[in-house]
């Protein structure tokens, strides 16, 4: 409100509307002079909805100490193998089952086959984050574009199609991800060896990938509902169907009016996505089902550490902390966005 | 009314059917078959594999098995010989079953008072503290907590059993465990909803015409604000049946968990179908039952 506290225009003559007898002096109807004419340029840049969400954005503290915590986690899992003198798969003699110590450097420990622990973690962090974010991406982009074609043609389109998502919804998807992770991987292997198109895909590895793939099929339907429900309303909204009565058509309205009226609540959802990938991936890697030897992830350090978890706690609690504070990170950066993109949405 | 559980029917067996389809179609896609295992001699497999008519085109097996399926038999298992699914279920999903019941009842039990409690104090240091113990509760996962409770609880300090499930010190750890992150959204949850209930005007009339301040939240405020929770339950029996998975498993629970992961890798196909399909309709059931009570509870809400 500040703004308009000095704002030139307020301080004009006040003319009654309700006076009948009004009637315009010589001077209401001279050109504006120079000084008039000054007052009513803008003060400040008018704020956009993005620079408005950022502000909120940077002053809530808890959030931003997420983001930071985030981009700080990144580093570690891209940046910090770099600058370690080991490798994540090559063992040292002699320096096998190590505690924490500084001389040799092992600040986590060594496992029983001299691997650097503190370069695993990094190497299963960049894995657990990378299946997080590029599952919440294939998410993102089979979940909207269903999504909006669902709710964008509507009629029986819609029915049949959130039908088919209902279905998806009450499927138990723990179970049919641990099925589809067993029935993918050799085939997917094999495909990978098959073929020298699938090279750069090689190095990812057949247990990354049939993990986004199972992620994709399963997950989307989520994004997809919350992405037709916007949709739909925006669809009846006033302003769009004034938007198609000054003669807007269908490719108009989806882009200025429906994409960036949704995106808030994408960039939300996408959010929310990522530590919840996490969680199953972890989860999938725990019961020895997800990335294999010698990779490693979240989960299956500590599952590995459970094995001598009386000799070594660390081995088990490192990783473990690490796995809830990439989850807390993401889930409270996911609370700042909704607070920042969608005030409505603030309980 | 009617119409719409017959409609949810209609949409359950439609589930049950899509889930029992893809299984057996993702179980037969596994390279190797059950009875390849180093001992068996090329004839032992062919004659196995005729008995369990895996010789057979797959859609062959596809149509029996759902022919089967139909009349409720599961099939026998592959690795336990004449052993059927149905026995094996009957023996191990009590086991599971126990001690999810157990872990449902603790974060309902725990996680709704917190939360009306935290509503009722908003703001004060109370409500910060159990909010920011939750948040920290629901970033753990369940697998990670039991890990972390058997180490401090059940070999450093000693204080409780580590394996199995033989009496009731044996089930607070598994229990506790299970229900922690479910504990956490439900507080979470029943606090933004008594908070939502408490701003309605119904509140404030009641306390304007002098009720005492229990019976504005046992007679108005609580009804109303548990809704949301109802609707969770469906989400959190089936939270509770996977995360049942590995709290066995660490815990050493014979129930179905640890079976069905072990029957995967063994391809005991049957099993691996029971288990899918039983757990599956399980939870549509529990997702109906849900559903109904919705709108016995806010009969606001009408059935489409």
């Amino acid at each position: 409100m500040s703004q308009f506290k000095n704002d030139p225009g307020l301080k004009k003559p006040h003319i009654d509307p309700l006076n009948m007898n009004f009637a315009p002096t010589p001077e209401m109807l001279l050109p504006a002079t120079q000084e008039e004419r000054e007052q009513l340029i803008r003060m400040r840049e008018s704020t956009t909805y993005w620079k408005d969400a950022m502000r909120r954005f940077r002053r809530n503290k808890v959030a931003m100490a997420c983001a930071i915590l985030i981009v700080v986690i990144l580093l570690f899992a891209w940046v910090g193998p770099f600058l370690m003198p080991y490798s994540y798969d090559v063992g040292i003699r002699g320096q096998e089952r190590m505690g924490p110590s500084l001389d040799p450097f092992h600040p986590f420990g060594t496992d029983n086959l001299g691997r650097d622990l503190m370069v695993r973690v990094m190497i299963a962090t960049r894995i657990s984050l990378s299946i997080g974010i590029v599952a919440s991406l294939f998410i993102l982009i089979i979940g909207t574009l269903y999504g909006a074609i669902s709710g964008f043609i509507g009629g029986w389109v819609d029915n049949v199609m959130m039908r088919i998502a209902e279905v998806f919804y009450s499927i138990p998807s723990t179970l049919i991800i641990i099925l589809l992770n067993i029935a993918l991987k050799p085939h997917l292997t094999r495909l990978l060896d098959s073929n020298a198109f699938f090279q750069p895909l090689r190095s990812v590895g057949p247990g990354l990938i049939c993990m986004f793939l199972t992620f994709a099929l399963l997950y989307w339907f989520r994004m997809a509902r919350i992405v037709r429900g916007d949709i739909l309303t925006l669809k009846n909204s006033e302003y769009v169907t004034a938007s198609r009565a000054l003669g807007g058509g269908s490719r108009w309205i989806i882009g200025k009016h429906l994409i960036p009226n949704c995106v808030g609540s994408i960039v939300i959802t996408t959010t929310f996505e990522i530590p919840s990938a996490i969680f199953t991936e972890s989860f999938l890697s725990f019961i020895g089902l997800g990335v294999s030897a010698p990779m490693a992830s979240l989960g299956s350090m500590v599952n590995d550490a459970l094995n001598g978890f009386q000799s070594y706690p660390y081995r088990l609690v490192i990783p473990a902390t690490m796995i809830a504070l990439i989850i807390l990170a993401f889930n409270q950066l996911g609370d700042g966005l909704r607070d920042a993109l969608d005030p409505r949405m603030r309980d | 009314m009617a119409k719409f559980i017959v409609r949810r029917l209609l949409s359950a067996i439609l589930t049950l059917f899509v889930v029992a389809t893809l299984t057996f179609f993702l179980m037969n896609m596994i390279p190797g078959g059950p009875f390849n295992t180093e001992r068996a001699t090329q004839k032992q497999i062919a004659a196995l594999e005729k008995k369990y008519d895996l010789d057979k085109p797959l859609f062959e097996q596809y149509l029996t098995y759902m022919g089967k399926l139909v009349r409720f038999d599961l099939g026998d298992s592959f690795k336990r010989l004449g052993y059927p699914v149905n026995k094996i279920i009957g023996e191990k999903f009590p086991v599971s079953a126990q001690l999810g019941v157990v872990a449902i009842l603790l974060s309902v039990i725990i996680g709704i008072p917190a939360g009306t409690y935290a509503a009722f104090k908003r703001n004060k240091p109370i409500d910060r503290v159990l909010m920011f113990v939750t948040t920290l509760g629901m970033a753990v996962p369940n697998f990670v907590m039991a890990t972390l409770m058997l180490v401090l609880f059940g070999v450093t300090l000693g204080w409780l059993p580590t394996l199995g499930l033989s009496s009731w010190k044996h089930f607070i750890m598994p229990a506790v465990a299970l229900s922690l992150n479910p504990m956490c959204y439900i507080a979470r949850l029943m606090r933004s909803s008594m908070l939502d209930v408490l701003g309605q005007d119904y509140i404030k009339t009641a306390r304007a015409k002098g009720l005492p301040e229990r019976k504005v939240l046992f007679k108005h405020a609580l009804k109303n604000s548990i809704v949301p929770i109802i609707s969770y339950l469906g989400p959190l029996t089936a939270g509770i049946l996977t995360g049942g998975f590995v709290v066995e498993k660490i815990f050493t629970i014979p129930g179905m968990g640890k079976f069905f992961v072990e029957s995967i890798s063994n391809q005991d196909y049957p099993l691996v179908m029971g288990v899918t399909v039983f757990y599956a309709a399980l939870l549509i059931l529990m997702n109906l039952i849900v559903d109904l009570v919705y709108g016995v509870v806010d009969p606001r809400i009408k059935y489409e």
